[in-house]
């Protein structure tokens, strides 16, 4: 596969192509990061965030790449390096600001939403993911779930979203969270 | 001004713009119940954000990579087997690691030896739900063509002899060989390409029909869709599998049985068919036919 056919394929949301492309670069940046003082663990880290950092922006209809795609990983990867490096020294100088008591609250309700996306359904969890976090279109989600039409993927998205709210929404209520 | 669900959802996936993003604005700020709103809002999509990018994390991560070296081809994937005009294709989430090496080895037996059966084992672990085996593509390399003739030397008689076996098993282990020095990439800096472009999405195989030479296998990609049902369907060349594939694994067959040619699935010690034309989703029924399944058992025991 070429690049261009990668970036098709990838723009389509085809996780197997994402893999491919994993694999293909694995060494190059593997090795650009343990070069730059990672261990090989963060050198993947970073790696993995920076492919679905890739994964993401190629759904921007804006997004043209005017370079092979190793070549804008890499940047990626550098970049996202070099925060890594620079959020590790101030660590290790500062200690660590005192979390203010509404994060604490934050936290607490992203951990009731997490458990109730755990339990949404597989078919659920899948169509609301990648509407949100892939952007694939509704017509897209339906060839990615193998439904019928776009009407379908819009039904199951509305359903979904519901069902979730409705599960958040009464989790938030035990808590104290909603007035 | 009332806002509708629908509006908050696009302006938080971030899809509101110029004036809808205004008046959205300055609702949202007369609004303490919409901002409540918003916020929850924001919340649950952020998660289900959250969520998918550690199922993608998850995902690249269970796929095994060597330290810092492309991973070497390992023969428990790839089962070479001689057997009577089948051609067996097996796919999984482990096939992409070694896809590249797969078919090179493939392509370099196909120059020396005949009747291949190809098996790649599918190991995607219970533990990670992410790996989904997914697409393959076979395709008939015009290299077959020259084998044919003796592929009916070795199939015609219709006898599937042990030595075969073991004489293509052989075959197998120098094919990996090579392929573990092909994949070798030489060190690589950042203009240095390691044969990505040579990366052919392809899965060669050579078809072998029953004598005939007539040589032509339709590319099949597979894509797996998640379901509790197992079911399939063929779309634009492509099949489509439905069920839950992603804790065990799930193996394609080709029956070349005059006069047509036959796919099968194997899955969780049941064999089914895989009827081509089928562009609606059926579902799977495991097949009872006595003389087929013997014949899919034989074949998948090599």
């Amino acid at each position: 596969m070429n690049d261009q056919e990668i970036l098709v394929r990838l723009k389509q949301g085809d996780e197997n192509t994402l893999d491919l492309l994993y694999k293909q670069n694995y060494r190059m940046m593997i090795k650009l990061i343990v070069k730059n003082n990672g261990s090989e663990e963060e050198a993947k880290d970073i790696y993995q965030e920076s492919l679905i950092v890739l994964w993401q922006k190629i759904r921007d209809p804006n997004f043209i790449l005017t370079s092979k795609i190793s070549t804008y990983l890499y940047s990626i990867c550098l970049n996202l390096w070099r925060k890594e490096l620079e959020r590790k020294k101030r660590f290790s100088y500062e200690i660590k600001e005192e979390i203010d008591i509404i994060d604490m609250d934050r936290d607490e309700r992203i951990k009731i939403i997490n458990k109730c996306i755990q339990q949404l359904g597989e078919t659920c969890r899948d169509v609301l993911t990648y509407y949100y976090f892939d952007r694939l279109s509704m017509v897209e989600i339906a060839e990615k779930m193998g439904f019928a039409n776009s009407d379908t993927s819009k039904t199951k998205k509305y359903k979904c979203k519901k069902e979730l709210d409705l599960l958040v929404k009464s989790l938030y209520k035990e808590s104290d969270f909603l007035d | 001004m009332n806002i509708s669900e629908e509006t908050i959802d696009s302006f938080l996936r971030g899809d509101l713009s110029g004036a809808d993003l205004e008046k959205f604005n300055s609702a949202l700020a007369a609004d303490p119940k919409l901002q409540q709103e918003v916020s929850i809002q924001r919340d649950i999509v952020e998660s289900l954000k959250q969520y998918r990018h550690q199922q993608l994390k998850n995902r690249l991560n269970s796929i095994e990579m060597k330290p810092v070296a492309v991973g070497t081809f390992s023969s428990a994937y790839v089962k070479i087997a001689a057997s009577i005009g089948v051609v067996a294709l097996l796919v999984g989430g482990y096939l992409f690691f070694n896809k590249n090496n797969a078919a090179s080895s493939i392509s370099a037996d196909n120059t020396e030896n005949t009747a291949i059966n190809s098996e790649i084992g599918n190991n995607v672990t219970a533990g990670a739900e992410t790996s989904t085996p997914t697409e393959i593509a076979a395709t008939t390399k015009p290299s077959a063509t020259e084998n044919v003739s003796n592929v009916d030397a070795t199939t015609s008689s219709k006898k599937s002899t042990t030595s075969d076996s073991k004489k293509s098993s052989s075959i197998n282990e120098k094919g990996s060989k090579k392929s573990a020095s092909y994949s070798e990439p030489s060190d690589t800096e950042m203009n240095e390409d390691y044969s990505v472009d040579k990366v052919n999405d392809d899965f060669s195989i050579p078809t072998i029909n029953d004598g005939a030479a007539s040589i032509s296998a339709p590319q099949i990609k597979v894509s797996i869709v998640k379901e509790k049902n197992l079911g399939y369907r063929f779309f634009n060349n492509q099949l489509f599998l439905h069920g839950n594939f992603s804790n065990s694994t799930y193996e394609l067959y080709e029956l070349n049985n005059k006069p047509s040619k036959q796919l099968f699935l194997y899955f969780e010690s049941n064999y089914y068919e895989l009827i081509q034309g089928k562009t609606k989703v059926t579902s799977l029924t495991p097949i009872t036919d006595k003389t087929t399944l013997l014949q899919l058992t034989q074949l998948r025991e090599h």
